[in-house]
């Protein structure tokens, strides 16, 4: 074989070439994009994301955390209609608050098991009644998860009539649960606010070492927290479980958000509104800055950009036709919930699949070998 | 006894037996680095479902003990061979070990662990054993200092259809024309230090393209000339060390550096073994030297050349089944097809039951990982056989005669994620056969991000 004429095997492996090319294939794409330099813009975006999108999102949180904990000592002193009335806005802030941290579950929100503590729902009532007339209880256990946080406090605030709630807290067990609840709610928060300020956390996240796309980088992190967080607990916990889509059809509107003060709708929009706030670099405090919408520009991805845009924006107009209170809507029409739900699930593809693809991030939580 | 009958001449034993002493050393390095990654846990014993090959369902994870000690058999094995300590039963547990825990679950399918099995499965047979090793300080009579041709050439033949194979998979308009994955992976490696601003240019991702097709399609045949051996050597290196720094790909390329050093002429092999064999001098290898130009038996023959034929049948099977192989994965595994896809997917099922009354969809996540559930998303023949395990579940759980759609959109190569699977199709009733798989949608949208 050593002297024999090539030509045949080059003809052959040339034909195999055309042969494997889809007909309907694009031209050649354009020459290269001139002066782009993705290792800074992804450690631009890294920074902008520490900077004004966490660090903000969890002195917000915190702040709100204070002021609920302060009106709560207010309201045990003197429990009025005013006071539970100023009581119950500083627990939908700290709500508010609450859907944009959530999406940042790594580093010291995961260390400190803060999304369990907070915001485990449907809240366990029998639970917290029985901790009630015990007057004793060990908050932040497992066992309590589902009878503290935002969920709890909702259940004990919100009757429909407010002077059922009000005299409930005639009662010093109540008063003393509910100073309890707010408070380990301002420890964690405070707690977690300051890992994120002083921890090393975010000096990795934002380090030169992060600005690739490996599992340990900002990057890695960051996709794979928004597809994580949006999965389980946008799309189902919001909306998937309590419509009955993992249940066999079968409605739980009990298990809404907020389910008490009927305002998940607004939560959930919150929600949204924050994914849609990480993706175009608007930051907490209004400083615009490097964005993951800009990084697609710069790879040449506009067209996901624009897809991403209409689908949010399709999403947030679903919930925002939907009733605030999401378990009457569920009760009367949830096929608007369902379709809620489809819309998701094409917001869940953006992510999982073509944004991880083009930006070159695995989804997954462990390192493995590929081929 | 001079033959000119390819199965009757033989050659120095060198090359084989430095193969197998670096077979069995890379191999305990795999096993142990397999072990210390935590991957036996995370793979075999966390998971609650495994995705097995369809005519080994019978094999199932050991549970925490027992997989552990499968894998101390494995790596305790490797030392065998890397020894030459009862080398048959040590190349018998080796590959019997490495290729049960291979089929236990399709996720972890690498092309690489193939090569393993086919290597482990090929020194079975193969007499490395005869020099250089503990069997034969131990019972000297087994001493040779040739082999059989074959032998060695059948290991250069695989390796030269392991790279031949890859190459030629990388013929086609997104590797060549496209760039594609390259395009996607090189500017994700610009932090690198030093080289990594030359990855911020598109033209990189054609030079590697092109670069890494010329390599694969041409390397095995330029290690088999002596005139380009030793440069075809350094390319070797160069190439592996390149992509071992640049992608995540595990052992591979070490794998690789170190097998292709059979390539070499014996009298290298054999140098390099007597420098070895120094410090060992006590041992008796007294030279018996029998095997000589031992006939090889003609049944021996007949499956040379079956193995072989089949090694080039597999990888060419694709051919086949209609539509692209990377999209419809129809021939995909066991024929070197590595590197060419970014492929990456969005999968969900809708389980109604026969009255239609009951409708739920079902939560990936409660029964995956989710890497299980990564590769579930893009790859049919594992969304059919999750889908049949989500009917006997939802069966189980109440639902009469459950119907499993699927909703499956993936993105290949930079294309806009698209339907993958005909979602009208209940995957619950679809029987369990081989391909072509009619529910698969062609790859239309070529459109890409």
């Amino acid at each position: 074989m050593k002297n024999q004429d090539p030509t045949p095997l080059i003809i052959c492996l040339c034909l195999l070439l055309v042969l494997g090319c889809d007909k309907n294939s694009e031209a050649p794409p354009t020459p290269s994009t001139p002066s782009r330099d993705l290792t800074t813009d992804r450690g631009n975006i890294a920074k902008h994301v520490a900077n004004h999108f966490i660090v903000p999102a969890f002195k917000d949180l915190h702040e709100a955390t204070i002021s609920l904990n302060n009106l709560a000592g207010e309201f045990v002193i003197g429990p009025t209609e005013t006071s539970l009335s100023s009581l119950k806005a500083a627990l939908k802030k700290t709500w508010k608050a609450w859907q944009v941290a959530a999406i940042y579950q790594m580093g010291p929100t995961e260390n400190q098991a803060l999304r369990s503590a907070i915001n485990l729902y449907p809240a366990d009532e029998l639970k917290i009644e029985g901790n009630i007339s015990a007057g004793n209880f060990n908050l932040g256990t497992i066992s309590n998860q589902a009878a503290e946080g935002l969920p709890a406090l909702d259940y004990m605030l919100s009757s429909a009539d407010p002077t059922v709630t009000i005299s409930s807290f005639a009662n010093q067990g109540h008063k003393d649960y509910l100073i309890a609840l707010t408070n380990h709610l301002e420890q964690l928060a405070g707690k977690v606010h300051q890992d994120w300020n002083e921890g090393p956390y975010l000096q990795d996240f934002t380090s030169d070492q992060a600005r690739g796309t490996d599992i340990g980088s900002a990057m890695g992190i960051l996709i794979n927290t928004m597809d994580r967080h949006f999965q389980r607990f946008l799309r189902d916990g919001k909306v998937a479980i309590p419509a009955g889509i993992r249940s066999a059809g079968v409605i739980r509107p009990l298990a809404v958000e907020a389910f008490h003060g009927g305002y998940g709708g607004e939560l959930l929009s919150d929600a949204l509104e924050a994914y849609t706030m990480l993706l175009t670099g608007e930051g907490l405090s209004g400083t615009k800055g490097m964005s993951m919408y800009d990084y697609l520009d710069n790879i040449d991805q506009g067209d996901l950009k624009a897809n991403f845009q209409t689908t949010l924006q399709s999403a947030l107009t679903n919930v925002q036709e939907l009733n605030n209170d999401l378990s009457k809507q569920i009760e009367e029409d949830n096929q608007a919930m369902i379709n809620l739900f489809l819309t998701l699930q094409d917001i869940v593809t953006l992510i999982k699949s073509d944004l991880a693809s083009v930006v070159g991030i695995t989804i997954t939580n462990q390192d493995n070998d590929g081929d | 006894m001079k033959s000119t009958h390819f199965f009757d001449r033989s050659v120095s034993i060198a090359p084989l037996v430095t193969f197998r002493v670096l077979f069995g050393f890379i191999m305990a390095c795999s096993v142990a680095r397999f072990f210390l990654k935590g991957w036996i846990r995370e793979l075999y014993i966390e998971p609650t479902y495994f995705f097995t090959f369809s005519g080994f369902g019978w094999i199932k994870p050991l549970g925490a003990l027992g997989m552990y000690a499968l894998f101390a058999l494995m790596f305790l094995s490797a030392i065998s061979i890397m020894v030459g300590f009862r080398y048959r039963i040590a190349t018998t547990l080796f590959f019997i070990s490495f290729t049960y825990v291979e089929l236990i679950d399709k996720t972890n399918y690498l092309n690489h662990y193939y090569f393993v099995s086919l290597m482990a499965f090929l020194l079975i047979f193969l007499p490395a054993n005869r020099r250089f090793s503990i069997d034969v300080w131990k019972r000297p009579q087994i001493y040779a200092d040739h082999v059989p041709l074959w032998t060695i050439s059948l290991i250069k033949a695989q390796l030269i259809i392991v790279y031949f194979f890859a190459g030629l998979a990388k013929l086609n308009c997104d590797w060549m024309i496209q760039a594609m994955p390259m395009k996607l992976w090189l500017p994700s490696l610009t932090h690198i230090p030093l080289v990594g601003s030359i990855f911020n240019y598109e033209e990189t991702a054609y030079v590697f393209s092109w670069a890494g097709a010329a390599f694969d399609l041409s390397i095995g045949f330029l290690l088999l000339l002596p005139a380009t051996r030793s440069l075809a050597y350094f390319a070797v290196v160069v190439f592996h060390t390149l992509t071992a720094l640049l992608f995540p790909i595990g052992m591979f390329p070490y794998i690789m550096m170190l097998s292709t050093i059979i390539f070499f002429p014996s009298h290298l092999h054999e140098k390099c073994l007597a420098f070895f064999q120094k410090p060992l001098r006590k041992m008796p290898l007294i030279n018996t030297s029998k095997s000589k130009g031992q006939a090889t038996s003609r049944w021996v023959q007949y499956a040379i050349g079956f193995y072989l034929l089949a090694q080039i049948i597999i990888p060419l099977r694709y051919l086949m089944y209609p539509g692209s192989v990377s999209w419809s994965e129809q021939g995909y595994r066991f024929s070197w097809r590595v590197m060419l896809m970014e492929k990456a997917g969005h999968t969900t099922f809708k389980i109604v039951d026969q009255q239609g009354d009951k409708v739920e969809w079902a939560t990936n996540y409660r029964h995956l990982t989710p890497q299980q559930e990564k590769m579930m998303s893009t790859q049919p023949d594992m969304i059919l056989q999750f889908a049949h395990y989500l009917r006997d579940y939802y069966q189980e759980r109440g639902f009469s005669k459950p119907q499993v759609y699927c909703n499956s959109k993936v993105t290949l190569n930079g294309r806009h994620s698209q339907p993958f699977i005909d979602p009208a199709v209940d995957l619950g009733d679809v029987k369990k056969t081989f391909p072509p798989m009619e529910w698969i949608l062609p790859l239309e949208d070529s459109r890409r991000w």
